[in-house]
């Protein structure tokens, strides 16, 4: 497979994940949180198919089995206890889970489409957050030169030494993080590689004709810097946008690992790998999919942004 | 009196369960995981259940508790003591000491337990269980084997609260003064008066103890070493457990207790937690000050669904402050139904329905799954009847001063009791924040003349029957949805021996007459 | 080289100061008492919580403390772990071996694995050896590493009892003589730095992909391949050394990876290095023991770095010339 080929399949997995986080609202999956039932939906395996009984409104019980009566009428076990159904027009029915259940009952299959809403969400805003943080650093540092470069770029080399998920972890462990400070704590502590580019990307391009020509003319240097400078920043920008996105999706899923990220029942990728952690040995599927899921995403990232490089 | 017929005549019960099987085998190393470390060897300076365990091994007691605290005020087996026995005026207790000496030979005198006492009290050490002592008023060493308490007035736990904390040595925990007693390195201390010494402490790793030296041969421990592993994951505890490579653990959450028990050679231990989980609703906001409010939200929670779904049966629904296993509950006291149609007709008699739901925010804190799971599943059960519940988790601290300052609407949490159970400083009117632990700001008239009465009562029956009425009284006000008592879970392997668990506050009690098979 | 080195010791002093500023000023602006994760589950009354918080100095000040701990540490006395009950200079010092040992651990895979991968990768080029190896190399590098070690877990110390699932050391090994010893840490830690050290590697490998191909294609390896040799001598001969200086500084450019992702794997694996006590600390508001650490970690990647440095200019003398030309 050639670098293109690899590129463009990167770039199909991350867009499939994006329609498929932003379509969830509308594909035909049970509710990621509810909890209809502990007892007998706990821990299926994947592809489980459980006896179910759906009622006129529509609403459905679980049962671990069902049976016709002698009367005609329909009886239903769980656990232990057999309870004969009393309503009128209730219908026995199977109810397949696909990916299997976690141990609270909830349906692998919407936890993990509706987990990608926020995993992927949370990671393209952290990406855009860390971009734009270090590209504006990286600008500002390249365009005023002098000290003010200098500076800049000492705080960025710094920022690179800081030990970043000790630090991560302390804050997360200290704010209780929701979605949105997720965003902003690991878009705030990942920008200083964009900053580093750009700033690379503004020293070379500073010193070519057309820019020095536009100088004479006396362009402002903010006028300079966007209509010059940022177009040609903006591939290396975007690659390294794709990687951010790749390595913000893996902080976030370490952080709700380690029971500091997006609280429950909010399902999160790594909320889900945190959820099947206990459960390894015997229910191992609970933290593969996710697992997959993530990995699947970092993979077509780094994919995305080494085409994206091959390209410059 | 019936207080003196508990506790005169010195010997309750037979010498601590040192009585194991027929064959118990001497020798061999009892190795115990655990996925949390001891804090401090100090028992009053640390805040860590597995330390405290270890250190009542350690640092014997006057006497044991026994475990048969569900029909009156526990017996006592005599541990240090040999017999003790309260005079006339029911407030002397005098303690007789067994002739014994500390591992270093030094003999144990009325002396140590006397200075034991002033660290107890000490508010530079500020033990956070000194609550126990206040009734003493003083205690004097009257010879080396006799110890007096002189108590400020009668009252049913006096023997309890006598018997309460290791004995410490004075010769070499008076060296250091009280003010450095928090930030002393106790591990340093290998000296022992109980069956087991302080060997080595790895910290994050690895606790060994070690068979006292002067226990004699014939005596317990039968053991001659514990370990205890420090495993943080309980998964790795349960596969280890199921190797062979560890003995014993505790805390086998509910839903793996049926797979560790299907391991082969691998017996569960179930005991009673001296805890409830409850629902705490802020008796200063609107609508959580109406108690009609906080009823209907009570019918509203199927707490058996989630003892059954959460804590897979391990554990009851609770009725109330008062713990099941405890003296003073009164069993004929029933738990409000589920009825959340019920529910559902009394909020709308407030004025909530469907335009205008009932909407707040359920805290816990972050960390325990458990609770965390809970505040989720009583967002669903409140959302069936048009409730809008959201759930949050706060770290720890900020958890405990956003209740103290009042500002929350409500949230999950849980009261964990050793021994006594001191409602006054929950539920009494002088326990607002910030003089006690009354966040819910619950206010009865009729709840703090009982607490008054418990408080005054000269015998346990007397004090029985307040109970009973105080607990109607919660049942009724409903200040907390009283959730679950759970249980704990521990579980063993196959070449170990007699190990039971009869006090819920004391596991390890055991840990001197458990005995390893070859 | 003096100069370079006696350079950045200088900077890194203002950087480690900084970072440990403001970690404090962090922990500071938490909502909450510190005091309040020492009490335990039941009913604690005020006075009591008081006095305990007194007892630990906490009800001073934050400038107070912080110039006190600033102060204090400058002569080597890091403060005292609320959490673990001991000096926090033990506490690191107990914690420091097994991080040290998990890192080079995890350097000695990294290092060794990606080379020999990288170089079996360009010797077979194009052939299906190379292509599975390109992508078991991406996948290792883009799961998460707790994933990865959970994996690990269950399928070489739990389905296939191998290695051990956790800790550092065996039951009862302080008993043994120190080579049983050493031996039993080294079998504990096999998986744990191969968990670290795998992803790492898999970025060396692609780099070394890359880089090695095109000297494969100069024209005094082809001379070279034209007298007879073969591709792995004149690799191992030539095109090897080149190499050598951008992957030590890529090495280098890993080093604050393995002191983060140690802590991960740490937390997994059970390992009692820094990434497991700062945890800990963390969670219990232990802020003496959260300020050692991190100022620990921060030296150590300031000292990595420049030992990164340092080797890159011996590797290659055209660095060091170049850099000091350049300033």
């Amino acid at each position: 497979m050639s670098g293109a080929v690899r590129a463009r399949a990167g770039l199909a997995v991350l867009a499939a994940w994006g329609a498929i986080a932003l379509a969830a609202p509308l594909l035909p999956l049970r509710d990621p949180n509810a909890q209809p039932d502990g007892l007998v939906l706990r821990t299926l395996p994947p592809m489980s198919r459980v006896d179910a009984l759906v009622a006129t409104d529509g609403s459905v019980r679980y049962a671990h089995e069902l049976r016709r009566d002698p009367d005609g009428g329909l009886s239903f076990r769980r656990g232990e206890t057999w309870t004969k159904v009393s309503e009128p027009g209730v219908t026995p029915a199977r109810a397949l889970f696909v990916l299997g259940t976690d141990s609270y009952g909830r349906d692998l299959l919407s936890r993990l489409v509706w987990g990608a809403r926020v995993s992927l969400v949370a990671g393209l805003l952290a990406a855009l957050v860390a971009v734009v943080i270090g590209g504006s650093v990286g600008l500002v540092a390249g365009l005023a030169g002098g000290r003010v470069d200098a500076i800049l770029m000492r705080a960025t080399d710094a920022a690179l030494a800081i030990p970043r998920l000790f630090l991560l972890l302390l804050l997360a462990a200290l704010f209780r993080p929701s979605l949105a400070t997720t965003v902003v704590l690991v878009g705030a502590t990942t920008w200083m590689a964009a900053a580093r580019l750009v700033h690379g990307e503004v020293l070379s391009v500073r010193e070519r004709d057309f820019v020095a020509a536009a100088r004479a003319a006396g362009a402002s240097p903010v006028r300079l810097g966007l209509r010059h400078v940022l177009p040609h920043a903006a591939a290396v920008l975007g690659v390294e946008a794709s990687l951010r996105l790749g390595q913000a999706v893996l902080l976030e899923a370490s952080l709700s690992f380690l029971g500091l990220g997006v609280p429950p029942p909010a399902a999160s990728w790594g909320g889900l790998i945190a959820d099947g952690r206990d459960r390894l040995l015997d229910a191992w599927w609970i933290a593969t999919w996710p697992g997959i899921a993530l990995a699947g995403v970092v993979i077509a990232a780094s994919l995305v942004a080494d085409g994206a490089r091959r390209r410059i | 009196m019936l207080l003196l017929s508990a506790a005169c005549c010195g010997r309750d019960g037979e010498a601590p369960a040192a009585q194991p099987g027929a064959g118990a085998q001497r020798g061999g190393t009892l190795v115990i995981g655990s996925t949390v470390d001891a804090d401090a060897w100090n028992e009053y300076v640390s805040q860590q259940t597995l330390a405290v365990n270890l250190l009542h091994r350690i640092y014997a007691r006057l006497g044991q508790e026994q475990g048969d605290a569900r029909e009156h005020p526990p017996t006592f087996a005599p541990v240090l003591a040999e017999s003790w026995s309260v005079a006339a005026d029911g407030v002397t207790l005098t303690v007789k000491l067994k002739p014994a000496s500390w591992s270093d030979g030094t003999p144990l005198t009325a002396a140590d337990v006397h200075y034991t006492w002033t660290a107890q009290v000490s508010p530079e050490v500020g033990w956070t269980g000194a609550s126990n002592k206040e009734r003493i008023k003083s205690v004097d060493a009257v010879d080396p084997r006799t110890v007096v308490f002189h108590f400020d007035r009668a009252y049913p736990e006096m023997l309890a609260d006598a018997m309460e904390g290791g004995i410490v040595p004075e010769h070499v925990f008076g060296k250091i003064p009280f003010a450095s007693w928090r930030t002393h390195d106790w591990s340093q201390e290998k000296i022992a008066s109980g069956p087991f010494v302080l060997s080595s402490w790895k910290p994050g790793e690895e606790i060994e103890l070690s068979r006292n030296p002067r226990s004699g041969d014939t005596g317990p421990p039968f053991v001659d070493k514990v370990v205890v592993r420090i495993v943080p994951d309980v998964g790795n505890l349960e596969t280890q457990l199921a190797a062979g490579a560890i003995d014993m653990m505790d805390g086998v959450p509910p839903q793996d207790a049926q797979r560790v028990a299907g391991t082969k050679g691998v017996t569960l231990i179930p005991y009673e937690n001296p805890m409830f989980d409850y629902v705490g609703w802020n008796g200063a906001k609107k609508p959580f000050d109406d108690p009609e409010v906080r009823r209907a939200l009570t019918l509203a929670i199927d707490r058996k669904a989630i003892v059954d779904d959460l804590l897979y049966g391990y554990g009851r629904v609770s009725t109330g402050p008062l713990l099941s296993t405890w003296w003073a509950s009164d069993p004929s006291l029933t738990a409000w139904p589920y009825d959340p149609d019920e529910a559902r007709r009394i909020l709308a008699g407030k004025g909530f329905d469907a335009a205008h739901p009932l909407s707040f925010e359920l805290t816990t804190n972050a960390g325990n799954r458990v609770r965390e799971a809970v505040t989720v599943k009583i967002q669903e059960q409140l959302g069936r009847i048009g409730v809008v519940v959201t759930p949050r988790a706060y770290e720890m601290k900020a958890f405990r001063e956003k209740n103290v300052a009042g500002k929350f609407d409500a949230y999950v949490a849980g009261w964990r009791f050793n021994g006594k159970l001191d409602l006054g400083s929950i539920f009494g009117g002088a326990a607002l924040p910030p003089n006690g632990s009354n966040v819910v700001s619950y206010r009865s008239a009729e709840a703090d003349r009982l607490l008054d009465a418990i408080g005054k009562a000269p015998d346990w029956t007397t004090a029985k029957a307040a109970y009973a009425q105080l607990a109607k009284r919660i049942h009724d006000d409903q200040p907390y949805t009283f959730l679950y008592e759970g249980k704990r879970i521990a579980a063993v392997g196959p070449r170990v021996r007699d190990m039971k668990i009869d006090v819920p506050a004391d596991p390890l009690a055991r840990l001197d007459s458990c005995w390893m098979a070859r | 080289m003096l100069g370079l080195v006696g350079r950045r010791l200088l900077s890194g002093i203002p950087l480690v100061l900084g970072v440990v500023t403001l970690t404090f000023l962090l922990v500071e602006a938490a909502p909450g008492r510190p005091v309040d994760l020492l009490l335990g589950d039941g009913p604690v009354p005020p006075e009591t919580r008081a006095r305990i918080e007194a007892a630990y100095g906490l009800d001073r000040p934050p400038l107070a403390r912080y110039l006190t701990w600033i102060g204090h540490a400058a002569r080597g006395d890091l403060g005292w772990s609320l959490s673990r009950g001991r000096p926090v200079s033990r506490v690191l010092a107990d914690a420091l071996p097994p991080t040290l040992g998990l890192a080079a651990g995890a350097l000695a895979v990294e290092l060794l694995l990606g080379v020999a991968v990288g170089a079996c990768q360009v010797i077979r080029r194009g052939g299906a050896l190379d292509a599975g190896l390109s992508v078991a190399g991406l996948v290792l590098a883009s799961a998460p590493t707790f994933w990865l070690g959970l994996m690990a877990i269950l399928l070489l110390a739990v389905a296939v009892p191998v290695f051990p699932p956790s800790s550092a050391h065996s039951i009862g090994a302080a008993a043994w003589s120190f080579p049983a010893r050493l031996a039993d840490g080294v079998w504990h830690g096999v998986l744990p730095a191969l968990v670290l050290g795998v992803p790492s590697a898999a970025v060396i490998a692609r780099f070394l992909r890359a880089g090695l191909a095109t000297a494969l294609d100069e024209g005094f390896v082809l001379a070279a391949r034209a007298r007879g040799a073969s591709r792995l001598r004149v690799l191992a001969a030539h095109a090897l050394p080149a190499a050598l200086g951008p992957v030590i500084t890529l090495a280098g450019l890993q080093l604050p990876m393995l002191v983060s992702g140690a802590l991960v794997v740490e937390v997994v694996f059970g390992w009692p290095g820094m990434g497991r006590v700062t945890y800990d600390a963390v969670l219990a508001s232990d802020l003496p023991v959260v300020l050692a650490a991190v100022l620990l970690a921060t030296v150590l990647v300031v000292a990595g770095s420049l030992l990164a440095d340092v080797g890159l200019a011996l590797a290659d003398p055209r660095v060091r010339t170049h850099r000091a030309s350049s300033r």
